[in-house]
């Protein structure tokens, strides 16, 4: 049985140390939320929050209390905001220890593709690039192949990148994976996920 | 000199918006449609200036906010950097009619141009790094959800 969104979930949250600052991007990333515990660490959302808390009670939601993919959400005791100069130097100035991102490709030597498909409609690249160059530590999540089949594991990236080299780790419901130059290592199957699974699935070199 | 920037109050929204004029480059703040500054889009739309150039995190989304420029035609090219499932932008952009620039979130939000220290009387400094000409009280104004995301309460 290949992992849950909520399985792909609750591993990447044991990626995040305690006490560190972490950025989670829009979508899939959103969800590692639900696995830490209150107080391990400190979410930053780069529209300019520290400290970021769930989603808010039915009731108490503030139009101006958002997250960055504009979601409604909370505060924690401690947290702060601040504008977006402040928090964009916070990330490129290396201060985010960890930034989970989903992706549309990520390649071999570490490169990730997550803002637009060639030819396709083009959504904008908000916070990501400046994430995926200036966090200490850049996670994957992402679906192991598209709907289509096509690879997203990939030995190199045929879509415009966000940023070179920075993946250090691919959470997929297949497993986890670390690019590492020339391939991709297994780290760790999910349950009842064979190699070959992986193999079929990747469209770089599979190590061990 | 402590009373140099008292006059910086307007009366009206007409009167902060005078200084526009066609063809002009505007930056706006706001991230998405939250702390948009309502009154002043709106009254930018009354004014009737055209072929602007805007700079701004997102150009509004469903229809609000910003979107409204481009529903009016007055944006000649926008420079943002997420466009997300703005339908106003993606059909002028798909269309030629509006030119787009995406940028790095980080790189809109950075300041261009450096000034020698002293040269910002503290007087200005009202927000790090903005630096504001007019102040137009507006009591009222829509504050839009972009998107409500609410838990149920536990009993």
């Amino acid at each position: 049985m290949p992992y849950s969104t909520a399985d792909m979930a609750r591993r990447a949250a044991r990626e995040i140390p305690a006490g560190s600052i972490v950025n989670l991007g829009i979508g899939l990333p959103t969800q590692v939320a639900d696995y830490l515990d209150e107080g391990h660490a400190y979410l930053h959302s780069e529209n300019g929050l520290l400290g970021m808390g769930p989603f808010p009670f039915e009731g108490d939601e503030d139009a101006n209390l958002i997250n960055a993919g504009k979601q409604t959400v909370t505060t924690l005791p401690g947290a702060s905001t601040f504008d977006s100069a402040v928090s964009f130097a916070m990330i490129r100035g290396g201060h985010v220890d960890l930034a989970i991102l989903g992706a549309m490709q990520v390649a071999a030597n570490g490169d990730l593709a997550n803002w637009a498909v060639p030819g396709g409609k083009v959504m904008g690249i908000g916070g990501a690039m400046d994430l995926a160059a200036g966090a200490n530590r850049v996670i994957a999540m992402m679906q192991h192949t598209a709907k289509n089949g096509q690879h997203k594991l990939v030995a190199r990236c045929d879509y415009p990148l966000t940023a070179a080299r920075v993946v250090s780790l691919v959470i997929t419901e297949l497993g986890a994976f670390e690019p590492t130059g020339d391939g991709f290592r297994i780290v760790e199957l999910a349950p009842g996920v064979s190699r070959e699974d992986v193999v079929k699935a990747t469209g770089g070199t599979v190590h061990d | 000199m402590s009373g140099k920037h008292h006059d910086k109050v307007v009366a009206s929204i007409a009167a902060a918006l005078e200084p526009m004029r066609d063809g002009m480059t505007v930056l706006v703040g706001g991230f998405g449609l939250s702390g948009n500054a309502e009154a002043l889009i709106a009254g930018v739309l009354e004014r009737g200036v055209r072929d602007l150039t805007l700079v701004s995190n997102n150009a509004g989304n469903l229809g609000k906010g910003l979107a409204r420029w481009l529903q009016a035609g007055i944006i000649k090219k926008v420079i943002c950097s997420y466009i997300g499932n703005n339908e106003d932008l993606h059909t002028r952009m798909a269309s030629g009619e509006v030119a787009v620039e995406i940028t790095p979130q980080g790189t809109l939000a950075e300041c261009d141009h450096l000034v020698d220290v002293g040269a910002i009387d503290p007087d200005d400094v009202h927000l790090p790094g903005i630096f504001v000409h007019r102040i137009i009280h507006v009591p009222e104004h829509e504050n839009a959800f972009e998107y409500r995301t609410v838990r149920k309460r536990s009993i």
